[in-house]
């Protein structure tokens, strides 16, 4: 059996730990992460025909490109549109974004058989200078019928200072649980990744050299595993 | 252990990346944020704080401790994101020590937080999950000695036992936390190695036998020790029980042979008997202690347990079961999209098809296996067969879901079919190819529960 030469091993365990690199970069990439966001709920509120539900929120960044919400629907037969609008303020009367889905993409919380909470993205160009404004969406389903409406999930009482919900118009007390996003890249979700790995932990944990360390390794020791592993006719005859 | 360069050099990757992966995913998952973490952690925190087991009176009146986890888990957003709500006024008595277990994992676990008590409590909770994180790797190796003893000439297969073992996500993420099921299935498979090399030694024509009063010792205690952990290790003792008709089939073959040693050396012989006649009866007392376990299976036999929503119902549990077997983390409330969880289901039955072609082949005895290969193979079969009725027999007693990780203690059995099962379908020409395809896939599966569930449900 030939052993392979020293800078061919070198060689290939590199090259798979930068392509796996790559992948995982590119994966992570896709996973944006909010910093805007209310993620509590205890109720659901029913909307359906002229009722809209909606929530005022200040974005602290520039560049809001998506907000997620947690909507349902009660069986599978409602596959009405369901129309996100989104304007700077209640009061605005011009819409900044208007987004249709199907409610057939909605979670179905009848069944048992699905994973639940699952945030419906609603995404629309960029808005370069959002950050400090206050911005207001809702959500309507004018075709669901009143017996087959959908709901939005939400938290009464005040949690989220910073805005409120309302319903047709009237403010509630409560806050609908959603999530802001914004154009940040890759090294702006790293970056916030890293900042709420290491909140409230305390040394190494609490340090974010930490974490790169440990992806590093397992990315390299990962890339050895799989260039040992593999048989080739020199050394693996 | 006598292996080539590079047999060593892909087991050592092997248990260095089962350790990294152990300790990224103890650093990913946010403290308290792993099923009945604060209960495991405040049972081995009391042994350290008053030098005794706490009894339920104890969970309920201790205070300092229980608020200072309170203070923590409130401070990490424990029900933000475990229930998206608000902060109860103070600890639930679910999240207060887990006084019902058996206490054994919570010994070490105190030994091993001792010098460690007076730093922060989550450094405390880390140290605890990297103690888990080494007992996770220790199954890997178990896996990898389990795979080696079986098919000793498999060389390319051996590392798809414990790659299964390692990359399996639910695995990782169980045995990162502070759990004593981490323990529980180090020593159940320890047991099940044990008991595979008793039958692959067997009674030889030479004085040395398999079951030596080392190994009997060593699977006594390995028994022992695991129903001192975790109640779901039971399942070995009528594994253990079973296994003993299994090594008499060979030694009533063997003692046919003219050079057996029975007839020459009567000692020896009645001592080999008088061993079998100990592990009877410690098996017997074993069950026999087991006092409750009888009148609680008998509920399996009420006929209101099969009624039609039952089994309905049962047939929900066990997709449950299957689901959190592979991916289903945090406290069972981060699962992955269906679309995986069917993939996997495709794969699991391509797998069990393999198996029946492999088992047509060795009752035909096409497949070229010793006696003791195949008693050995029985010998793992029995270990699932016995997980599954542990499993879903209490599922079915107690009416509730049972967690797939209650299928761990079994989890090196499960991988040896899993991967021989899948190996199957793969040319002769290229099996060597199998292991690195089964790491690849299972990286994939890992790195998509990491990156696109776990991060964006607990960080998103």
């Amino acid at each position: 059996m030939h052993k392979p030469k020293g800078t061919h091993w070198l060689l290939g365990w590199a090259t798979i730990t930068i392509f796996l690199a790559l992948l995982s970069l590119a994966i992570l990439e896709r996973q944006d992460l909010s910093p805007t966001s209310q993620p509590l709920f205890n109720e659901m509120v029913e909307f359906h025909g002229p009722l809209k539900v909606g929530q005022s929120f200040v974005a602290s960044r520039p560049g809001l490109c998506r907000v997620a919400l947690l909507l349902a629907r009660k069986g599978r037969t409602n596959r009405s549109p369901v129309v996100f609008h989104l304007k700077e303020g209640a009061e605005a009367t011009a819409d900044l974004a208007t987004v249709t889905i199907n409610a057939s993409h909605l979670e179905d919380v009848t069944t048992m058989v699905r994973r639940p909470y699952v945030y419906q993205s609603f995404s629309f160009s960029p808005i370069p200078d959002s950050a400090g404004k206050t911005f207001y969406f809702w959500v309507e389903s004018p075709q669901s019928p009143a017996d087959d409406p959908l709901s939005v999930r939400y938290q009464a009482g005040d949690v989220y200072p910073e805005g409120a919900m309302s319903t047709d118009g009237s403010t509630i007390d409560g806050d609908l649980a959603f999530r802001a996003y914004y154009t940040k890249g890759f090294f702006g979700n790293t970056a916030l990744l890293l900042e709420r790995l290491v909140e409230h932990r305390p040394f190494p944990w609490g340090s974010k050299a930490f974490y790169i360390a440990i992806f590093v390794v397992y990315l390299a020791l990962f890339a050895g595993l799989v260039w040992s592993a593999f048989p080739t006719p020199t050394r693996d005859p | 252990m006598c292996c080539s360069d590079r047999k060593r050099k892909t087991l050592a990757l092997l248990l260095a990346l089962s350790l990294i992966r152990g300790i990224l995913y103890s650093a990913v998952t946010p403290p308290w944020q792993a099923p009945d973490e604060p209960g495991h952690f405040q049972y081995a925190a009391f042994l350290v704080r008053y030098h005794r087991f706490p009894s339920r009176q104890d969970a309920a009146a201790e205070e300092w401790l229980q608020t200072q986890v309170y203070v923590s888990m409130q401070e990490s957003g424990f029900w933000t994101r475990r229930a998206h709500t608000l902060a109860p006024p103070a600890l639930e008595e679910r999240y207060r020590a887990a006084v019902g277990h058996p206490p054994f994992y919570y010994l070490l676990g105190a030994l091993l937080l001792a010098p460690f008590s007076r730093c922060d409590l989550v450094a405390q909770l880390h140290v605890l999950r990297l103690g888990s994180v080494l007992l996770g790797t220790l199954t890997v190796l178990v896996a990898y000695l389990t795979a080696q003893a079986l098919f000793p000439e498999e060389t390319s297969w051996q590392l798809a036992v414990p790659a299964f073992v390692a990359f399996l996500p639910m695995h990782t993420f169980i045995t990162s936390s502070i759990n004593n099921d981490s323990l529980a299935e180090l020593l159940a498979s320890l047991a099940v190695y044990s008991l595979l090399r008793i039958l692959r030694a067997g009674p030889s024509t030479t004085l040395r036998t398999g079951l030596s009063w080392r190994g009997i010792v060593s699977v006594a205690c390995l028994l022992a020790s695991g129903l001192l952990t975790k109640r779901t290790t039971t399942f070995a003792i009528p594994l253990a029980a079973l296994t003993i008709p299994l090594y008499c089939l060979r030694a009533k073959s063997l003692k046919l042979a003219p050079t057996s040693e029975a007839p020459r050396c009567p000692l020896r012989w009645l001592g080999q008997r008088c061993i079998w006649l100990l592990i009877v009866s410690a098996i017997g007392l074993g069950l026999w202690t087991l006092t409750r376990l009888p009148s609680y299976y008998l509920r399996l036999l009420e006929p209101q347990r099969y009624a039609p929503a039952a089994l309905r119902a049962y047939a929900l549990f066990f997709l449950l079961t299957f689901a959190s077997f592979w991916a289903n983390f945090g406290w069972m409330n981060v699962p992955l999209d269906l679309g995986w969880y069917a993939a996997l289901a495709v794969f699991s039955l391509l797998a069990l098809c393999g198996l029946g072609f492999f088992a047509v082949r060795v009752a035909r005895g096409t497949e070229p296996l010793e006696t003791w290969q195949r008693r050995a193979l029985l010998m793992l079969l029995l270990a699932v067969v016995l997980i599954f009725a542990q499993t879903f027999g209490l599922m079915i007693v107690q009416g509730i879901p049972q967690q797939g990780r209650y299928l761990f203690p079994a989890l090196i059995p499960l991988a040896v079919f899993f991967t021989l099962g899948l190996r199957e379908w793969v040319p002769t020409q290229h099996r060597s190819l199998f292991p690195l395809a089964l790491v690849l896939g299972m990286f994939v599966l890992d790195s998509v529960s990491l990156c696109c569930y776990i991060i964006p449900h607990f960080y998103g």
